[in-house]
C-alpha cells in the first residue's frame, strides 16, 4: 500500500513538476497589472519636447533667475545657466555634460557637444558641426551645417536645419520648419515643413481640363475600382474616389476631385493634383508643382519633387512611408514619419 | 460503416493541421515578417464627422466612464457626436444619458430605443439610420463598459483616409487582469488574438476581423451593403465579410488599444462564447458559398483565410468529433494506416487540437513586453477545455432549435465594475 501512495506521490509531482512556474505565478502573481496601453499622445510628435518643458517646470528652482551661474536642479541634476558669459561653456570640440540653460539670444560659436538637453528660453543660432542630446527653444532656433541632435528638437518659433544635419527622433516647431539639403531626420511636425522656401498648394484649375472616366470599373460605395493599371491622361479630370488594384499613373496638369489608392506603385507627374487622400501599397511620387490635399501614405517610399505640396494652409495632412524624399521647395502642412528615415536632396 | 469513419477522422485530422499551420504562420510572421501599420502615422488631417454609437441596455454601472473618456478625448468636438443607444434599460441608465445630454448638449445625443427586436445589432441598425446626418461619415462603435484613451478616435479614423477601407478595428486590452484565473487566462487570449493573429492578417492582407467594438464602419460602406442586420448574434463577423464580398477591406489597427472589462466568472464566460459561437456559426452558413464562388478582387489566399475564419468555431464540435472517432475505431480494433495521420490524430488528442494556439499566445506575450504572466500559459488549456465544451455545446444547440424563430432578448455579458472605480492609475497620468 505504501509503495502505491508513493508511486500515486512521485507520479503527482512528476506531473506538477512543469507547472511549478505556473502554479507559483497563480499563487504569488508577479505580472498581473493591465497592459499599459499605448496612449496617443506617446505619438505626438511634440510629446518628448512638452514631458522636458513640464520636467524644467516641476525641478528648476524658483529662486533660480536669469542669470550666469551654475548650479543644480531639484532633483540633482548639474545645470549651467548663460545670460551673457557664454564662455562658461565647453567650446572648441569640448564636451559640454550639464544640463544648459540659456537667457539671452545667443550664437554658439560650433564644434560644441552638449550631453544634456539644452534649453533656449531666447532666439537660438546654433554654430556648425554642434552635437546635441535634445534642444528645447522657447523662440526661433537655427541649426548651422553638419548639426546633429540624438533625442527630439522643438522650437516655439521658426525652426531652421543646416545643410548635412541629422536630426533623430522628433522635430517640430510651433510655427514651420526649414529644412536645408542633404539633412535626415524621423518625425516632424509644424504648421509649415519645407526643404527650403515653402510653397502655397497650387490652385485647382477650374477650367482647361477635360473630364475623363476609367473604363472598366466597377462601383463599390463611393469609390470607383480598377482591376489592372490606371494611366489617367494629361490634362484630364476625374471625379471621385478611385481603387486600382495595379499601378496608377496621373498625367501632367490632371486632376482628381477625391481620394486614390493603388495596390502598386503611384506617379503624379508634373502639375498633377489629387484633391483627397493618396494610399499606396508600394512607392509614391509626386511631380514638380504637384499637390495632394490629404494624408500622402505609402507602404515603401515617398518622394515630393520640386515645389511639390501636400495639404495647405487649412487643410492639414501627414506624409507618411517607410523612406522619405524631398526636393528642393517641396512642403508639407502638418506632418512627416519616415520610419527607416526622411531626407532633403 | 468503418470506412466511413477512418475517412471522416482523416479529414477533421486535416482540417485540424491547416488551421495548426495556419497559427505557425501567423506567429512567424509576427515574429519575423514585416510589420504593416500603414495608418499609424497619421495625426495631422482634416478629420471627417463621425458618430460613435454606444449600445446600452442596464449599463449604469460603466456609461459614465465611457462618456467622460470620449468626451475627454482629442478629437475636434465640433465634428464628433456621442450617440449611447438605450434599448429598455430598466436601471439608471435612463437618467444618466440624460444627464450627459443636459451636460453637453450637440456633443452627447442619446437614442432612445422602446421597442421593436432586442439585441446589440437591432439597437445600431435603428441608431444609424435615424440617428445621423449624412455629413457624418464614420461610425465608430464601442462597447458600454471600454475605456477609450484620448487620441483613440483619431486612430481609428485615420484609415478611412484610405478609399478603399470599409472598417476598422482597434485592439481590446483587458482591464480587469488581476481579478480571477479567468481574467488572466482571457487576457492572454486577447494577446494572441489580437496581438499575433489580427495583426498578421494585416501583415498579410488577408482579412483582419471587425470586431463589433473599438473599431467602425464607413457610412457609405455600411448602408451599400445593406446596413446593420439584427437577425444575427455578431453582427461584426457578418459586417466583416459582407463588406470583404462587397469590395472593401477592413483594417486593423494594433496600436489603437482600448481598455475592456473581461467576464469574471466562468458563467459569464460560458454565456458570453456560447452567443459568440452562435453568431459567428450563421456567419458561417450566409458567407462560406459566396466566398467560396471567389469574388474577382479577392486572391485566393484571402478567400482561404476568409474561410479559415468563417470556421473557426466550428472546429470545437469537429474536434469533439475526432475525439470521438478515434475512440470508436480504437475499440473496434482499426488502426490508422498512414502513420503521419495518426501521430496528428493523437496530437489533436493530447492537446486539445494543437499547440500552435499556446505558442501564439507566448509570442503575443513577448511582443508585448509583458514578462510574468507568460507563466500562466499551462493553464490556459482548462480556458480551452471549457471553450470547446462550450462552443460544441451552443453548436449542437444551435442546429437543434435552427427551426425556431422569434424575437430575440439582449444577450449581455455581466458587468462586474464598481460605479467608483474609473480608468487605471497610468492611464491618468496623461
Amino acid at each position: 500500500m505504501l509503495a502505491f501512495l508513493a508511486l500515486v506521490g512521485v507520479t503527482l509531482v512528476w506531473f506538477l513538476l512543469p507547472l511549478l512556474p505556473a502554479l507559483r505565478e497563480l499563487v504569488r502573481p508577479t505580472d498581473i497589472a493591465p497592459l499599459k496601453v499605448v496612449d496617443r499622445s506617446a505619438g505626438l510628435i511634440v510629446y518628448f519636447a512638452r514631458n522636458f518643458r513640464r520636467y524644467l517646470d516641476r525641478v528648476l528652482p524658483a529662486e533660480a533667475g536669469a542669470g550666469d551661474y551654475a548650479a543644480k536642479l531639484l532633483d540633482g541634476t548639474e545645470f549651467v545657466r548663460v545670460n551673457r558669459r557664454m564662455e562658461q561653456l565647453a567650446t572648441d570640440g569640448k564636451v559640454e555634460k550639464r544640463l544648459v540653460v540659456l537667457d539671452a539670444p545667443l550664437s554658439l560659436p560650433g564644434d560644441q557637444t552638449f550631453l544634456m538637453e539644452v534649453y533656449a528660453r531666447a532666439p537660438l543660432v546654433s554654430g556648425p558641426e554642434t552635437n546635441y542630446r535634445a534642444i528645447y527653444a522657447e523662440r526661433d532656433l537655427t541649426l548651422g551645417e553638419n548639426n546633429r541632435v540624438f533625442r527630439w528638437t522643438h522650437a516655439g518659433g521658426p525652426l531652421t536645419v543646416g545643410a548635412h544635419s541629422i536630426l533623430r527622433g522628433r522635430v517640430s516647431s510651433d510655427t514651420r520648419v526649414s529644412f536645408g539639403a542633404d539633412v535626415v531626420f524621423e518625425r516632424a511636425g509644424a504648421p509649415v515643413i519645407a526643404h527650403g522656401e515653402a510653397r502655397e498648394p497650387p490652385i485647382r484649375p477650374d477650367n482647361g481640363l477635360t473630364s475623363w472616366a476609367p473604363e472598366g470599373v466597377r462601383k463599390i460605395g463611393d469609390h470607383l475600382r480598377i482591376e489592372g493599371d490606371l494611366d489617367i491622361p494629361k490634362g484630364s479630370r476625374v471625379t471621385g474616389n478611385l481603387v486600382v488594384a495595379g499601378r496608377l499613373r496621373i498625367g501632367a496638369g490632371a486632376l482628381v476631385e477625391g481620394s486614390i489608392k493603388a495596390h502598386r506603385d503611384i506617379e503624379l507627374a508634373e502639375g498633377a493634383q489629387v484633391s483627397g487622400a493618396a494610399v499606396s501599397r508600394a512607392r509614391l511620387s509626386v511631380g514638380p508643382g504637384g499637390w495632394i490635399g490629404g494624408p500622402a501614405i505609402a507602404e515603401r517610399g515617398l518622394r515630393l519633387s520640386q515645389n511639390a505640396v501636400v495639404g495647405g494652409p487649412s487643410l492639414p495632412a501627414t506624409v507618411s512611408a517607410t523612406e522619405v524624399e524631398l526636393a528642393p521647395g517641396a512642403t508639407v502642412y502638418g506632418q512627416i514619419s519616415a520610419m527607416r528615415g526622411a531626407r532633403t536632396l | 460503416m468503418i470506412p466511413v469513419f477512418v475517412v471522416l477522422l482523416y479529414v477533421i485530422v486535416a482540417i485540424m493541421v491547416i488551421y495548426t499551420i495556419r497559427h505557425y504562420f501567423f506567429t512567424l510572421n509576427r515574429l519575423f515578417g514585416r510589420h504593416r501599420q500603414p495608418y499609424v502615422d497619421i495625426g495631422s488631417a482634416a478629420w471627417p464627422r463621425v458618430a460613435v454609437f454606444i449600445p446600452c441596455h442596464n449599463e449604469e454601472k460603466v456609461i459614465g466612464h465611457m462618456l467622460d473618456a470620449l468626451l475627454d478625448g482629442d478629437y475636434p468636438a465640433d465634428r464628433l457626436a456621442l450617440i449611447p443607444i438605450d434599448d429598455r434599460s430598466t436601471d439608471g441608465t435612463l437618467r444618466i444619458l440624460q444627464d450627459y445630454a443636459a451636460r453637453f448638449p450637440g456633443r452627447v445625443a442619446p437614442f432612445f430605443r422602446t421597442g421593436g427586436t432586442g439585441g446589440k445589432a437591432a439597437a445600431l441598425r435603428d441608431a444609424s439610420e435615424h440617428a445621423t446626418g449624412s455629413d457624418v461619415s464614420i461610425h465608430l462603435v464601442f462597447d458600454a463598459d471600454y475605456l477609450p484613451g484620448r487620441g483613440l478616435i483619431k486612430q481609428l479614423v485615420a484609415p478611412f483616409f484610405d478609399p478603399e477601407v470599409g472598417a476598422v478595428m482597434g485592439r481590446v486590452v483587458p482591464l480587469n487582469v488581476n481579478k480571477s484565473l479567468l481574467t488572466r487566462l482571457l487576457d492572454l487570449e486577447r494577446t494572441g488574438g489580437y496581438q499575433v493573429d489580427q495583426q498578421a492578417r494585416m501583415n498579410l492582407g488577408l482579412i483582419p476581423q471587425y470586431g463589433g467594438t473599438v473599431g467602425g464602419v464607413r457610412r457609405s460602406a455600411l448602408f451599400e451593403v445593406g446596413g446593420w442586420r439584427d437577425d444575427t448574434l455578431a453582427e461584426d463577423t457578418d459586417m466583416t465579410f459582407r463588406l470583404v464580398l462587397a469590395g472593401w477591406e477592413v483594417a486593423y489597427q494594433n496600436r489603437s488599444e482600448c481598455y475592456e472589462e473581461v467576464p469574471e466568472r466562468w458563467s459569464s464566460r460560458i454565456a458570453q462564447i456560447k452567443r459568440w459561437t452562435r453568431g459567428h456559426n450563421q456567419a458561417l452558413v450566409r458567407h462560406w458559398w459566396p466566398l467560396l464562388k471567389r469574388p474577382p478582387h479577392l486572391r485566393r489566399r484571402t478567400v482561404l483565410d476568409g474561410l479559415l475564419l468563417l470556421g473557426v468555431y466550428a472546429v470545437g464540435p469537429l474536434l469533439m468529433l475526432g475525439w470521438g472517432l478515434a475512440l470508436l475505431l480504437y475499440y473496434l480494433g482499426v488502426q490508422l494506416a498512414a502513420g503521419l495521420a495518426a501521430i496528428f490524430a493523437v496530437a489533436m488528442y493530447s492537446t486539445l487540437g494543437n499547440f500552435a494556439a499556446f505558442f501564439e499566445v507566448a509570442a503575443g506575450v513577448r511582443l508585448d513586453g509583458s514578462r510574468g504572466r507568460v507563466r500562466l500559459l499551462p493553464f490556459l488549456i482548462v480556458g480551452f477545455l471549457v471553450s470547446l465544451v462550450s462552443v460544441t455545446w451552443a453548436s449542437v444547440t444551435q442546429v437543434a432549435t435552427a427551426w425556431r424563430r422569434g424575437p430575440r432578448p439582449w444577450e449581455k455579458t455581466a458587468r462586474h465594475r464598481k460605479p467608483e472605480l474609473g480608468v487605471p492609475d497610468h492611464q491618468e497620468e496623461r
